[in-house]
C-alpha cells in the first residue's frame, strides 16, 4: 500500500476524486483517503484542502438535515461544484481527462465533467511561455477568452493562432493584434481554381485547417471537435481531451511544425 | 432563613433577603485532586498551528482521587467571597468527603517555554498571571465544549490539573468523565486518532468573550461544577496556548 504524504500537492487531487458525485462529510473524506493508501492524513490538513478548494470555486459545503451548529466541522458536508473539476494544476501528470461543451454537459447533467471553456481558460492562465491555438473558425469567444485574461496573456513570449481563411476570422484576430502585440496568427488553406466543363470554374479546398487544439509550454494541451465560436457555447455537442505529459508535448509539436509551415506558404 | 421550603440569603447590601429553592447550587464543594495515568495512554494528533503553547495531547486512562476540603454555602449565585465556608465536622473530627475514581481522561500538556512567554508579555503589561491561571482556563474551554460535543451534561465532566516534578510547575490540564470506568463523553474528543476538529471552534469562544469580559465569565470560561470555585481563569492568558486567527483560518467560515 503506497504511503501518500498528506503535505504534498497529491491531497487535493485525492479529495476531487473521494468526492465525485458524493455529498461528504470531513470524516468521510478522511475514511475515503485511507481507504486509497493516504494513510497518514489527518482531519486538519483535509479541512485545509477542503477550504482551498472551496476558495477555487472547486467544492462547496451544505449545511443538510445532518447539519449541527454545535460540531460545525464534522456535520458540514462537502461535493464539488456544479459543472466544474480539477483545474490543469491538480491533475496527476499524464492524466487524461475528457471535457464537454456546455450543452453536452447539460444534456447529460453531469456535475462533474469539466467544460471545454474552463479548461481552455485554465490552460492559458497556465502558460509561462507560450500558447498556441488552432480553431477554423473563431469569434468573440475566443477574443473575449483572451482579452479577459490580458494581464497574464500580455507577459507570454507569443500567442499564435492558426485559422481558416475568412474575413470574420481576419477582423476579429486582427483587433486582438492591436490590443496584444504577441499575438500573431496565420491563416491556413490553399484552394485550386478548377474548370468544371458545363459548370464553370469552381474553387476548391485543397489543404485547410480541420484541427481544433490548443497547446501551452510542452505541458498541456486540449484537443477536440470545438471551435471557439458562439454554437460552442450555445447549442453544440463537442468533447476534447485534455492532456499533459508526453502526449501534450507531441500536440505541441504538432501545431509548431504546423504553424512554420503555414507561414512560410502563407 | 428558612421559611416554607425556602431558603432566604440576605443580600450583599443587607436591606431584603433572596429567595432560593433547595438546590445543588447552595453548597459549592472546595475540592483537591490528584490523578495518574493507567497505561500508556494514545497521542492524539493536533495542529501546532491552532495551539502553538501545546506540547502534546493524549487520551488516557486515569485514576482520579477528589477530597472536598470544605464547602462553601451561600445562595446559588453568590460570589465565592459571599459565602460562608463549613467544614463537616462530626465527634470533633473533620469529615472530608472523597473518592478514587478510574476513569477516561484527556491530557493537554503544556509547554513551559509558551507559558513563560505569556507570563513575560502579560507582566510588561502590568498583569501578573501564574501558570495555573493559564492552565486551569484551558481545562474550562475542554470542559465547556464537551456537552456540545458529547450531548451530556456538564456534571458528567471534571477537570484536575498537573504539576510538573522540577519546579513545581502546572502545565497538564486532565478533564475526564465523571462515571467509573468513563461514560464515552471525553472519548468524543478523539477522532480517528486526532482531535476532534469541533474542538477547535470552541477554542475560539474560550479565547473571545461575547461579553468582552476582564478575564473570565459565565459568556466564555466559567463552568458550573468547577472544583476551584472558577478562580484562577483567565482568557487573556489563553491567547498564547491558541491561535484563534489560525484557527479561523483553518475552520475557514464554518
Amino acid at each position: 500500500m503506497r504511503l501518500l504524504s498528506w503535505e504534498g500537492e497529491e491531497l487535493p487531487h485525492l479529495i476531487l476524486s473521494a468526492l465525485k458525485g458524493q455529498r461528504l462529510t470531513l470524516e468521510e473524506v478522511v475514511s475515503k483517503l485511507k481507504e486509497k493508501g493516504a494513510l497518514k492524513v489527518n482531519f486538519i490538513d483535509v479541512l485545509n484542502a477542503l477550504i482551498k478548494l472551496e476558495k477555487e470555486d472547486l467544492v462547496e459545503r451544505i449545511r443538510d438535515s445532518d447539519y449541527s451548529p454545535s460540531r460545525p466541522v464534522t456535520t458540514v458536508k462537502w461535493f464539488i461544484r456544479a459543472e466544474r473539476s480539477a483545474p490543469l494544476t491538480q491533475l496527476a501528470p499524464d492524466e487524461v481527462v475528457i471535457a464537454a461543451s456546455t450543452p453536452l454537459i447539460n444534456l447529460l447533467g453531469g456535475r462533474d465533467l469539466m467544460s471545454i471553456l474552463d479548461a481552455a481558460v485554465s490552460l492559458i492562465l497556465s502558460a509561462e511561455q507560450g500558447v498556441y491555438i488552432a480553431t477554423p473558425y473563431a469569434d468573440a469567444t475566443l477574443s473575449t477568452i483572451i482579452a479577459q485574461h490580458y494581464q497574464k496573456v500580455a507577459k507570454l513570449a507569443f500567442v499564435r493562432v492558426l485559422v481558416d481563411i475568412s474575413e470574420s476570422n481576419v477582423a476579429m484576430l486582427e483587433r486582438l493584434k492591436f490590443m496584444l502585440p504577441n499575438l500573431e496568427y496565420a491563416l491556413v488553406g490553399e484552394y485550386a481554381v478548377v474548370e468544371v466543363p458545363g459548370v464553370g470554374s469552381r474553387r476548391f479546398k485543397v489543404r485547410g485547417l480541420h484541427l481544433k487544439a490548443l497547446a501551452v509550454d510542452k505541458k498541456s494541451a486540449l484537443v477536440g471537435s470545438f471551435n471557439f465560436k458562439e454554437p460552442h457555447v450555445t447549442c453544440n455537442y463537442d468533447v476534447a481531451l485534455l492532456l499533459r505529459g508526453k502526449a501534450a508535448e507531441l500536440v505541441w509539436d504538432m501545431m509548431e511544425s504546423l504553424w512554420h509551415f503555414c507561414r512560410e506558404h502563407s | 432563613m428558612c421559611k416554607d421550603e425556602n431558603l432566604y440569603f440576605p443580600a450583599p447590601e443587607g436591606m431584603r433577603l433572596i429567595p432560593s429553592h433547595l438546590s445543588e447550587g447552595l453548597t459549592k464543594a472546595l475540592v483537591i485532586s490528584v490523578y495518574e495515568e493507567k497505561g500508556g495512554g494514545e497521542h492524539l494528533a493536533f495542529s501546532a498551528k491552532a495551539l502553538p503553547g501545546v506540547e502534546e495531547v493524549k487520551f488516557a486512562e486515569v485514576k482520579v482521587y477528589e477530597v472536598a476540603v470544605a464547602l462553601l454555602i451561600g445562595h446559588p449565585y453568590a460570589r465565592y467571597s459571599e459565602r460562608r465556608v463549613a467544614l463537616p465536622i462530626v465527634d470533633g473530627v473533620a469529615q472530608m468527603l472523597g473518592r478514587a475514581i478510574e476513569t477516561e481522561g484527556i491530557i493537554f500538556r503544556l509547554k513551559q517555554s509558551a507559558i513563560e512567554d505569556a507570563q513575560k508579555t502579560l507582566t510588561e503589561r502590568g498583569i501578573s498571571i501564574r501558570d495555573i491561571e493559564i492552565t486551569h482556563s484551558l481545562a474550562h474551554v475542554i470542559l465547556n465544549s464537551l456537552p456540545h460535543l458529547s450531548g451530556l451534561s456538564p456534571s458528567e465532566f471534571n477537570e484536575c490539573l498537573g504539576v510538573t516534578e522540577k519546579g513545581g510547575h502546572v502545565l497538564e490540564a486532565l478533564v475526564y468523565d465523571n462515571s467509573i470506568g468513563g461514560i464515552g463523553g471525553v472519548r468524543s474528543l478523539k477522532k480517528n486518532g486526532s482531535l476532534n476538529p469541533d474542538l477547535y471552534y470552541y477554542f475560539i469562544s474560550g479565547v473571545e468573550c461575547k461579553r468582552d469580559c476582564e478575564a473570565a465569565c459565565r459568556a466564555c470560561l466559567f463552568f458550573e461544577r468547577c472544583g476551584m470555585l472558577n478562580r484562577m481563569l483567565n482568557r487573556h492568558a489563553l491567547a498564547y496556548i491558541i491561535n484563534s486567527s489560525a484557527i479561523a483560518e483553518i475552520l475557514g467560515g464554518l
